[in-house]
């Protein structure tokens, strides 16, 4: 696949070496635009390297990581870190909100950091939270249940409309109700928004909602369900 | 995954129960090496206990280094004091004190003569001086050269070694005059000595403060502010401590395998800033270190000789900082934070009341008498400062407000975070600006009682200022119309010699002078008694200090001097002519005083001024550790939110947010601090002058000291923002 064929994320044949460990081997891996795509696999298997390469944190031994036909590998730091700030959105486990801060502002903070028009940042933060039933009016970010924050971080990631949308244990820090809701909402919103899901899991149950999901063993990625190459 | 989880493994509490074996605790205080070593964000951590560790040790040594100093002190003083004898015939030589200064630093002259020739000369003499010869400290030849020093007293001979004073910066003089004992012995000031080895404070122990007094000085505040360093060093990165001691609970350790492994991780640290410590004591046992700014010259062989207090000062002062380590370090029940704590939300309000009413008190306080009015506003000063960096942090914490709401209007994120982050830790305002409010009141302070020489010292200030060396007085009750005859015979040419009596029972003093030197001074020559008419600027300073009336008369002759109220007054045709003055005065009489007028009140408030320099080098030493414990508790707080910063600085690639923030959580509200501190100062400092009615206060010090602080917030924050951006580049998303 040539650069500019997709708007999703493309792999390919990413090589990763930590010492005498192979953690990527040649890991291929194609995510559409409204596709969601779940990666599993044990601790230690390389999923979070897998995702700092896509990220651009880690540069890999080998391969690349192309980001709405836009190739990642080998861009300078500033020009990788506009590249993420446009085109990716990011969840973390804890959400990583500034409780000092109201959900509305932590949801635009991206767009300030990038230096965006900060009234738009404002009606767009409030819109999402709006939608994604976040309260945003006169609750601090401190009282905001664990299930609320995490759709707040959700928030966070889509108001730059990014392209690719990566989730690293986005329910792990969840109990199982607002598990329920923040595995819906996380698919739901990345088929509405049109935009690519990568989600590094343990959870096979918020695994199984991907429209595939794929494995990590030995530094290479299989089709969990019929052990294909992804 | 957590990397002291990792180690722990194999640490299996439930098979090798608390307590039993060797293995277990070398085992556990691998464990706290290793985490010490490897866990993120514990640079900060280890530089902060080297600092504490340092600091506390350099509190001991200085300790020890007072014991010792005042030690040796106590036994050159009492090796070199004359043991006095009323029998002739006992004595070995003749003895008296005398005083004299340079600059205005006073200092004593012993004269000696002696009687038997065998007899061993006072300790640091290498010989009896001959007649005529002086011998002078090292120090008093250093610091007397632009006054020659060493033509003052008669022919140098040399110097005095250290055994012969108490400290090596002593000023000391030994003189023996070019009169026999016989002439000496007309004047009644000469004792017999029958040797030397009797305690005799003389010289510097004159001037000096008990040990007592120097430790509790020191221990105030040098000491105090190195154990709160201690305190905040020991609670830094209490984030990864709190997990690896939940973890050590949670597989069933007690508080000693806690401790162990705490032990463990700060050891290292804390052995590297203890052992550190020793630099300057090494330094100051090879050669004799002088202290700035007291000047004060360290005896080397003092320190050398207590080897062994060093050595136990160290340790104690390692188990000492090991042990609030490990005492500090406190699991709460709810399995949080030990970190330093910062206020919930707000500052309390009765702080804010206490320091508006110490601010009262001391306005009010002009307005009582005596004891009440010096309580009520000694209290109110201690009130007002105590409490004063709160209002700092609540007048940040409304900024701060203002602040957010500004950035949140403009978008400006790092603005919209500092303001929000100071309402929330006005804590980490308050630690800084502790620091600040005491270090810019106590220069100030300092400042203005340094200024307050007293009316007679300010008067001779003023004095000195209009005439300097164009009049000199010189008395002593020993001088005899022979020793008149001989001064005016040998003073520099152009010199006019006068009498002058202050007799109160006379109507007004009197100067007297030959017609020669009444005309220099531009006045008449009457032959009885008659008011001084004329404005020599010479003759209106002797009017300022002896009276109005001032009286002249010319005399044929010599001048005669009245025994008790009498002195001379030299007038030489220039100034500078000091020195050959006091060389021609000390030549004729021994020990007598030649002084510009007033002097002596000079050479008083300079003394007072010296011993305030020791305040203000323990003052200044434990500022600069408040300084850094604020600081350490600043970036130690800053540390713990760049957690929840980094991803998004990360993955944003706006690292510089950190600097912004910085700017506002730290300098801004420390600019602020800096600037209400400052207003303070000068008000409490110009009521204090208006107050006492004595004194000046200096704008420029002022400035000076606003400047530093203004400099170290901006340092602070800068600090700040470089370490959460080094923190932030290495931070990655480790979820798994």
């Amino acid at each position: 696949m040539s650069a500019g064929e997709s708007a999703g994320l493309q792999v390919e044949g990413l090589h990763y070496r930590l010492g005498e460990r192979v953690l990527l081997d040649g890991v291929d891996l194609s995510v559409e635009p409204g596709e969601s795509v779940a990666v599993t696999g044990p601790s230690g298997s390389g999923k979070s390297t897998l995702l700092m390469c896509v990220l651009g944190l880690v540069r890999p031994d080998r391969g690349a990581v192309r980001i709405g036909g836009q190739e990642l590998t080998g861009l300078p730091s500033g020009r990788l870190a506009q590249v993420r700030r446009e085109r990716l959105g990011t969840i973390f486990q804890f959400g990583e909100l500034l409780p000092e801060l109201t959900p509305v502002e932590n949801v635009a903070l991206p767009m300030l950091l990038g230096g965006g028009d900060h009234r738009a940042a404002y009606r767009r933060a409030t819109e999402l939270l709006s939608d994604l039933g976040v309260p945003h009016e006169g609750t601090p970010t401190g009282m905001l249940s664990g299930g609320e924050r995490q759709r707040a971080a959700v928030a966070r990631a889509l108001i730059t409309d990014p392209a690719v949308l990566l989730a690293d244990e986005p329910t792990g820090a969840l109990d199982p109700e607002a598990r329920e809701a923040v595995a819906d909402l996380l698919f739901a919103v990345s088929l509405e928004q049109g935009c690519a899901l990568l989600l590094v899991t343990h959870d096979l149950s918020v695994a199984a909602r991907a429209q595939r999901v794929l494995r990590l063993e030995a530094g290479v990625l299989t089709d969990a369900l019929d052990g294909v190459g992804a | 995954m957590n990397t002291v989880a990792q180690r722990t493994r194999g640490t299996d509490f439930a098979t090798a129960p608390a307590g039993r074996g060797g293995r277990l605790w070398g085992q556990l205080l691998r464990i706290g090496f290793a985490a010490g070593r490897g866990t993120p964000g514990d640079r900060l951590r280890f530089w902060a206990l080297f600092a504490a560790a340092a600091a506390v040790a350099v509190v001991a040594l200085g300790s020890v280094a007072a014991i010792a100093t005042y030690d040796g002190r106590e036994a050159r003083d009492q090796a070199r004091g004359p043991m006095l004898t009323d029998r002739r015939q006992d004595a070995v030589a003749l003895w008296r004190e005398a005083f004299d200064a340079v600059g205005e630093v006073q200092h004593s002259v012993i004269y000696v003569s002696p009687l038997k020739t065998d007899a061993p000369p006072p300790p640091g003499l290498p010989r009896w001086p001959a007649p005529g010869e002086a011998m002078l400290s090292p120090e008093l030849v250093r610091e007397g050269g632009k006054e020659q020093i060493t033509s003052r007293y008669g022919r140098y001979a040399g110097t005095i070694g250290k055994s012969g004073l108490v400290s090596p910066s002593e000023r000391l003089a030994y003189v023996r005059p070019a009169q026999t004992p016989d002439e000496l012995r007309k004047s009644d000031a000469w004792q017999y000595a029958e040797g030397f080895g009797r305690a005799f404070p003389m010289g510097e122990n004159l001037y000096g403060r008990p040990l007592g007094q120097v430790l509790l000085t020191l221990g105030v505040l040098t000491g105090l502010p190195a154990v709160s360093l201690l305190v905040i060093a020991a609670r830094v990165g209490s984030r990864t401590r709190d997990r690896r001691s939940g973890l050590l609970q949670a597989l069933g350790g007690g508080w000693r395998h806690r401790a162990v492994v705490n032990i463990g991780e700060s050891a290292l640290s804390i052995a590297a800033g203890t052992a550190v410590a020793i630099l300057p004591m090494l330094a100051a046992s090879a050669t004799d270190l002088r202290i700035p700014p007291t000047g004060y010259l360290l005896n080397s062989d003092d320190l050398r000789a207590a080897w062994p207090m060093t050595l136990t000062a160290l340790i104690v002062s390692f188990v000492v900082s090991l042990g609030a380590v490990v005492v500090l370090h406190r699991v709460e029940r709810g399995g949080t934070a030990t970190r330093p704590r910062s206020f919930a939300s707000k500052v309390p309000r009765w702080r804010l009341y206490g320091c508006g009413a110490g601010l009262a008190l001391v306005a009010v306080s002009q307005y009582f008498r005596g004891t009440p009015g010096l309580l009520a506003f000694a209290f109110g000063t201690v009130a007002m400062w105590a409490l004063l960096p709160s209002v700092a942090a609540a007048a940040s914490r409304v900024l701060g407000e203002k602040f957010a709401a500004q950035g949140f209007r403009a978008g400006r994120p790092g603005q919209l975070i500092g303001g929000r982050w100071t309402v929330a830790h006005p804590g980490v305002v308050v630690r800084l600006a502790v620091a600040m409010v005491i270090g810019l009141g106590l220069v100030c302070q300092l400042q203005v009682w340094n200024s307050r020489l007293g009316e007679k010292a300010a008067a001779a200030r003023a004095s000195e200022a209009r005439v300097g060396d164009s009049l000199i007085s010189v008395y002593n009750r020993d001088i005899t119309p022979p020793a008149v005859r001989d001064l005016a015979g040998s003073l520099p040419t152009g010199a006019h010699l006068f009498s002058l009596n202050t007799n109160p029972e006379q109507p007004a003093p009197l100067l007297q002078g030959s017609c020669d030197a009444l005309r220099a001074l531009g006045l008449t020559c009457p032959a009885a008694p008659e008011a001084a008419k004329g404005g020599d600027r010479r003759l209106e300073e002797i009017r300022r200090w002896y009276g109005p009336e001032l009286r002249i008369q010319a005399t044929p002759s010599d001048p005669s001097l009245d025994k008790l109220y009498g002195q001379l007054l030299v007038i030489p045709e220039a100034t500078g002519q000091r020195a050959p003055v006091e060389r021609v005065a000390y030549a004729v009489v021994p020990a007598v005083n030649v002084e510009t007028l007033g002097e002596n009140w000079l050479t008083g408030a300079s003394n007072k001024a010296r011993l305030n320099n020791w305040i203000l080098l323990f003052g200044s030493l434990g500022l600069a550790l408040l300084l850094l414990a604020g600081t350490i508790s600043a970036a130690a707080e800053f540390m713990r939110v760049r957690h929840v910063l980094a991803p998004l600085a990360v993955l944003t690639g706006s690292h510089s947010i950190y600097r912004s923030v910085a700017l506002w959580n730290l300098t801004t509200p420390l600019l602020i601090a800096t600037f209400i501190t400052g207003a303070v100062s000068a008000w409490h400092s110009l009521f204090f002058i208006a107050v006492v009615q004595e004194g000046s206060f200096s704008w420029r010090v002022l400035a000076g000291a606003m400047t530093g602080c203004a400099a170290l917030a901006v340092a602070v924050g800068l600090l700040g923002g470089r370490a959460a951006i080094r923190a932030a580049r290495t931070w990655r998303p480790t979820a798994d």
